[in-house]
Order: C-alpha cells, then sequence, then structure tokens
C-alpha cells in the first residue's frame, strides 16, 4: 500500500502540458459552388439565351454561386474571374468579368457576370469557361465534395471550371434534359416559343415552375396545341417535325 | 497530489445522532390524469390532495405546459386556444413551510372544435349551407359562415373530404373552396385550386373527388371532364389542380383508385373503362381484359352508380363496385385486385329479383358482407350479392323522399340517410346488424332542422 502510495504521489508531480492547436495559415480560397442535386458541378454547362427573356435586353446580368474556403472576414474582399481554355466568347463584347466586393462575414455569394446581347449572338453560341482569378484576397478554394449533413441540403460540390454557354438564339436550356424532357418531349427553339406564348413565363427551371408546374404545364400545352390544330393544322417545328407534349 | 493527500487523511467514526421530525407528506391521489378536450372548450382539473400533517401547512400552485406558467391556483379553469395535438400539462404543489413539492403529470389530447361526424350539405332557398353534426351528436349550423364572417352563395354542388386530413373541398354551383376542417377557415377559392382553366367556373353538375390509392395525386372529375394535381406529402403542401385532361371522353362523375399505381375513371360516352397512371396526366383506355368476368375495354353498360368494397390495410388496394345499365336491366359489377396488387374485374351478375331496381337512385356497399343497400322514393332495400335477391327493410312516412345514403366505411356498420320532406331536410343513423339488416327495424337517431339535403359526406375519410 504504501509502496503504491508512493509511486502515485511520484506520478502526481508530473502533470501533462497543454498542446498548442495548430490552425490552417494561408491565404483564403473561392470555387464554385452548388448542390450535387442542382447537377451544375464540373461536366455541366449552364445556358443563358437572350431569346428567351420577357423583354428584349441589350445586357444581362447571371449570377454565379461561389464558396469561401477559409476563414470569414469581418471586412469587404475582393472577387474576381477570369477566362479558361475552351473560351469562345470575346470579352468586353459579349461578357465582361470585373471585380466585385463580397460583403463581410459571407461564405457563399453570387458573382454577377455581365452578359451583353452583341451582335455575334444572333447567329451564334459562344463558349465562355470561368475559373476564379487570383486576387489580394483570394487564390483557388479547395475542391471536392461535401456530404450532407443535418444543415445542409444536400451534397455539395466545390469546383474550379464552369462552362456557359449563351446566345441570343433558341438554344435548349440546361435543365430541359434534366427535368423537362419526359414530360415537356423533346426541345426545338417553336416548341420554346409556344410555351412562352402558351403559359406566359420564359424560365421553365424546376425552381421556377416546381412539381406542379412539371405535371399540370403539359396538360395545359397540349389543351392549347389541340385549339391551335383544330384551327391551323399541325404546328411543325424549325426541323419539320410535328410539335406534341406527349 | 490530491490523492496522495485525500490518502493520508482517515476516515472519522460517524456518531449517527440525527434528529427525525415528520413533516407534512403530500399526495395528489386523482385517478383520471388523461383528458381529451376540443378546442376552445375549458379544461378544469380540480386535483385531490392529501395531506398527512395538514394543520399549519400552506401552499403554492403552478400548472405549466412546455414550461410555461398557464396559472397559478389550486384548481386549473383554462379556455383551450392550443392547437390540436397531445400536450403535457405537470402541476406542481409546492409547501410554503418547507419548500418541499410534489409533482402530477396530466396529458391533454386537444382535438379539432369539429373533430368528426357527418358533414351535411343542404340548400335553403337556392343558397347552400353546410352543417357538422359531430360525433358527439352536438350540431353546427354552418360553422364556414360563422368562422370566416361572411356568406358563401351558390347552390351546393358537393363537399369531399381530402383523405389525409387537414381540410375539406366544397364545391359550389359559383366557386369551389378549401377549408381548414379544424376550424372552419377558408384556406383558398378556385384561383388557388382550379388556376388557370381553359374554360372557366362554374361547373354545372356535382364533381366528384378523391386521392389516388397512394395518396400522392388528387382527381376532381366534373361535367364528363378529368383534373388533376399532386396532393402534396401533407395537406399544408397540396398542389393546384391541372386544366381539363386533354382527350375525346365525357366520364361518369366517379373516381375509383384501384391500385396503389392505377386509377380508373369510367367514360359513359363509350362504355368503357379509362385510367391514369400515379404522376401521369395521360387519360388513356382501359386495356382489354377478354378473359375476365368482363371486358373493361368494352362493357357496353351505361355507369349509374358506384362505392366501394374492401381493400387492404392501407388502402393501397381498393374494391370498387358499379351498378350498370343496358337493355336488359342493371347489373352489379366490380373491379377488384389480386394478391400482387394487379387490377381484376370481379363480379358481373344482373341484379334480378330485385324490386325497383331499375329507377333506383341511391347506392351504398358493405365493406364486410357482400351486400349493398338501395333506396327508392322513401323505401329502403337490401341487396344481398350471394343470393342476388333484395327485399325491402325501411320505409320513411309518405311524402319523404331519400337524397343521399353513406355507409360508415371504417366499421360498415352504420348507415346514414338524409332525407327530404319537401324542402325540409332530415338525417338518420341506423345501426346495421350482423345479417345487414337494420337494428329493431329502426333508426338510432333522427335529426332534424336542415335545409333540403344535397349530400351526407363522412367529415374524415373519403366515401
Amino acid at each position: 500500500m504504501k509502496y503504491l502510495l508512493y509511486v502515485t504521489m511520484v506520478f502526481s508531480l508530473f502533470s501533462c502540458k497543454k498542446e498548442a492547436v495548430e490552425t490552417y495559415q494561408g491565404k483564403d480560397g473561392v470555387s464554385f459552388f452548388a448542390y450535387t442535386f442542382q447537377q451544375l458541378h464540373t461536366t455541366a454547362t449552364r445556358s443563358y439565351s437572350f431569346a428567351f427573356q420577357s423583354t428584349v435586353k441589350t445586357r444581362d446580368t447571371m449570377f454565379i454561386p461561389l464558396r469561401i474556403t477559409g476563414r470569414l472576414s469581418d471586412q469587404p474582399r475582393t472577387v474576381l474571374l477570369k477566362t479558361a481554355a475552351g473560351t469562345s466568347a470575346t470579352a468586353g463584347v459579349d461578357f465582361e468579368l470585373n471585380e466585385v466586393a463580397i460583403p463581410p462575414g459571407v461564405s457563399i455569394f453570387n458573382y454577377p457576370l455581365v452578359l451583353i446581347n452583341s451582335v455575334g449572338m444572333a447567329s451564334n453560341v459562344y463558349r465562355i469557361v470561368l475559373e476564379p482569378s487570383e486576387t489580394k484576397d483570394f487564390t483557388l478554394g479547395t475542391l471536392g465534395q461535401t456530404p450532407a449533413n443535418s444543415v445542409s441540403q444536400g451534397t455539395e460540390e466545390n469546383f474550379r471550371y464552369l462552362k456557359i454557354d449563351v446566345t441570343a438564339q433558341y438554344i435548349e436550356p440546361a435543365y430541359w434534359e434534366v427535368y423537362l424532357a419526359a414530360d415537356f418531349g423533346a426541345f426545338s427553339a417553336l416548341k420554346y416559343k409556344f410555351m412562352v406564348k402558351v403559359l406566359g413565363i420564359t424560365d421553365f427551371s424546376y425552381e421556377q415552375i416546381g412539381s406542379d408546374g412539371l405535371l399540370n404545364f403539359p396538360v395545359a400545352l397540349r389543351n392549347a396545341l389541340a385549339t391551335y390544330e383544330a384551327e391551323n393544322g399541325p404546328l411543325l417545328d424549325e426541323n419539320g417535325q410535328q410539335i406534341s407534349f406527349p | 497530489m490530491i490523492v496522495a493527500i485525500l490518502m493520508t487523511s482517515a476516515c472519522s467514526k460517524d456518531n449517527n445522532l440525527y434528529k427525525y421530525e415528520p413533516i407534512n407528506d403530500i399526495k395528489i391521489t386523482d385517478a383520471t390524469t388523461s383528458f381529451t378536450i376540443p378546442q376552445l372548450d375549458s379544461l378544469i382539473i380540480t386535483p385531490t390532495l392529501v395531506e398527512t400533517m395538514p394543520a399549519g401547512d400552506s401552499f403554492t400552485y403552478s400548472w405549466t405546459i412546455d414550461s410555461k406558467v398557464i396559472a397559478q391556483s389550486k384548481n386549473l379553469r383554462l379556455k383551450i386556444t392550443l392547437s390540436p395535438g397531445t400536450y403535457l400539462i405537470t402541476y406542481k404543489v409546492t409547501s410554503n413551510k418547507n419548500g418541499i413539492y410534489t409533482l402530477q403529470r396530466y396529458t391533454v389530447v386537444v382535438t379539432g372544435v369539429y373533430p368528426n361526424g357527418w358533414y351535411i350539405v343542404s340548400s335553403k332557398d337556392g343558397k347552400g349551407k353546410v352543417s357538422l353534426i359531430r360525433t358527439d351528436e352536438v350540431i353546427f349550423e354552418n360553422p364556414m359562415e360563422v368562422a370566416n364572417n361572411k356568406t358563401y352563395p351558390g347552390k351546393p354542388l358537393g363537399l369531399y373530404n381530402f383523405g389525409k386530413g387537414g381540410f375539406f373541398y366544397y364545391f359550389t354551383d359559383q366557386n369551389v373552396y378549401r377549408f381548414n376542417m379544424n376550424d372552419w377557415l377558408e384556406l383558398g377559392d378556385k384561383s388557388s385550386i382550379l388556376p388557370n382553366l381553359a374554360t372557366p367556373l362554374p361547373f354545372k353538375s356535382a364533381p366528384v373527388f378523391i386521392l389516388n390509392a397512394s395518396k400522392f395525386d388528387q382527381f376532381i372529375v366534373a361535367d364528363g371532364g378529368l383534373y388533376a394535381g399532386i396532393s402534396g406529402s401533407t395537406s399544408d403542401n397540396v398542389k393546384p389542380f391541372s386544366q381539363r385532361i386533354p382527350g375525346d371522353y365525357d366520364l361518369f362523375p366517379g373516381v375509383f383508385p384501384n391500385t396503389y399505381n392505377l386509377t380508373y375513371f369510367y367514360n359513359n360516352a363509350k362504355m368503357r373503362f379509362m385510367r391514369m397512371g400515379i404522376f401521369s396526366r395521360i387519360l388513356e383506355d382501359a386495356p382489354a381484359t377478354t378473359t375476365s368476368s368482363f371486358d373493361m375495354a368494352n362493357v357496353g353498360r351505361k355507369m349509374i352508380a358506384y362505392d366501394r368494397g374492401i381493400s387492404t390495410l392501407f388502402e393501397e388496394e381498393v374494391e370498387w363496385y358499379f351498378i350498370m345499365e343496358d337493355d336488359n336491366g342493371r347489373h352489379l359489377m366490380s373491379l377488384t385486385y389480386d394478391n400482387f396488387g394487379n387490377t381484376q374485374p370481379g363480379v358481373n351478375q344482373q341484379m334480378v329479383n330485385s324490386p325497383e331496381i331499375g329507377i333506383a337512385n341511391n347506392f351504398a356497399t358493405s365493406s364486410i358482407l357482400k351486400q349493398l343497400y338501395y333506396t327508392v322514393g322513401n323505401k329502403v332495400y337490401l341487396y344481398d350479392m350471394l343470393a342476388k335477391s333484395a327485399r325491402p327493410i325501411y320505409t320513411f312516412p309518405a311524402g319523404y323522399v331519400i337524397k343521399d345514403i353513406e355507409m360508415l366505411r371504417n366499421t360498415s356498420k352504420q348507415l346514414v340517410i338524409g332525407v327530404n320532406n319537401g324542402a325540409a331536410g332530415e338525417v338518420y343513423y341506423f345501426s346495421i346488424n350482423a345479417q345487414g339488416e337494420f337494428s329493431n327495424g329502426n333508426y338510432d337517431k333522427k335529426f332534424t332542422g336542415f335545409g333540403e339535403i344535397v349530400q351526407v359526406a363522412q367529415a374524415r375519410q373519403n366515401l
């Protein structure tokens, strides 16, 4: 017993030292951000057409979600995007990239990409490939997937390159194949014009029309098409195919 | 180090010199600790306190729900303004003398003001009125006008419970409304329920409504047209209906959710069944069933009426009975399901030995016996599907006309009949005995004072 007591006393004289926690030191990063379910990351292409807007526009702004990796700041910081290989649009003619100040304390924010309805857009589809540019505040952020948790809306993606197709023609929106194809059938420019005319909206993305729009709009379109066909005969698209909503 | 110090100190002997003083021990001895109460009623709890040493003690009382104090009196008397749900009330009695307290927990289930019963849709001087006969037989006259402090004009056409709780649809010849079934507050009208119609309301004939068997789709058939919508995961996120589903058809006013996936309709113009799959908005002809008891693609009879038969536990498969008519008379037919949840034509029998069946206009089937009830004028007949014959079982006084009959679906033991004596409506409850006849050959309950009855509908379940 006494022996045990002495041993315990000896050990008791040595205490633990607190170890300093290593923190990340370095420049904060920025990357593109999307939820996986949006199917916008890495391989996907976003699209914009001046033809799909409800009014004629000479310029428009496309908002691109970005995310900061690193520490939040209580000071405004600047972010800039630059073009990467594969870009066919011309900066200053078809689009503008400007240095943008992001508000303090924000980790996810929208970068305003200015698109210009240039002369060439009427007959071309231009591609813009973007990546974050080095600024005094940011370098390229951490990339990859963040698993879903109880707070987030699902698996999240940080990625380096974002492809955007921009035109003033009726091109197939990127969301068409993902969401609309099953209920609205194949895309055509004339079908899209018919949809805009019947339903009075120009954005048919799932976020805009919802689950009821996905199911109810084709019913309205089939009714309107039947009325049109009764008066004018079949409605053909630009490829000579008869338009239908399956 | 501390261990070392502790190890060096010894224990001292305990002399056990305690002074024992009895204290007043309080017990709450109520046998009833759970209460069910409708919203807006008063909850009264009068606890019985038993003290071992009553003299010289006084108490502080508190009643709490979710740690919020609702009263500080010995007895609780509280007007319930909580939403329907289950609540725990904690009652605390603290002695002012020594601070010792006793707790008692009570469970309170708050139900809607109008929790269950039968909706009675009637018409007075051309204007609709909906009354509720609550389960406890209290009658509420026109709660929707009282709750919303406005009138609902128009001829009443029909009323259907949503089927997932929450609300019901009320159709008039001028509009369609949603009302919260608990407080009858209006939740919306045609502008949100049936927006963007190609041909605007009103419906001319009485519409029908029901959810599909999986309860993800909702259907209205009105004036021969079908309207479909997403019913939402709960009644709070119900979505609007589509326009009329296009196609060359004229549907009988009935919707028959048969399997998890398929809902059937009957095209009276072509005398054949049609169907729609879950989340499809294509109304298609039902395929031929030439090797079955009848061919769904070529029935060749006009639908007169329908009601529900048996169903699986979670109502993912439902059997439906139909009264069909051709030149030979009226027939009883059914759509049922096999063990794999596939649609199957069921009975197909001519209704022989059935007095006045050719002019019968109200039908209700049992979900436990192979029987159905039909009415002609003031008479109720019971038809036995196995014996293939009917017999009269009840006659209302001369001059009465039966308007609607409904089976209490979850038991099939109560038949509710709405009768008109001129413009005055009456409602009767009949209990059904083991043979399917009315117990004691008479009604159980009678309710009067309604307008001319249009429809009787169960408050918490479709059909």
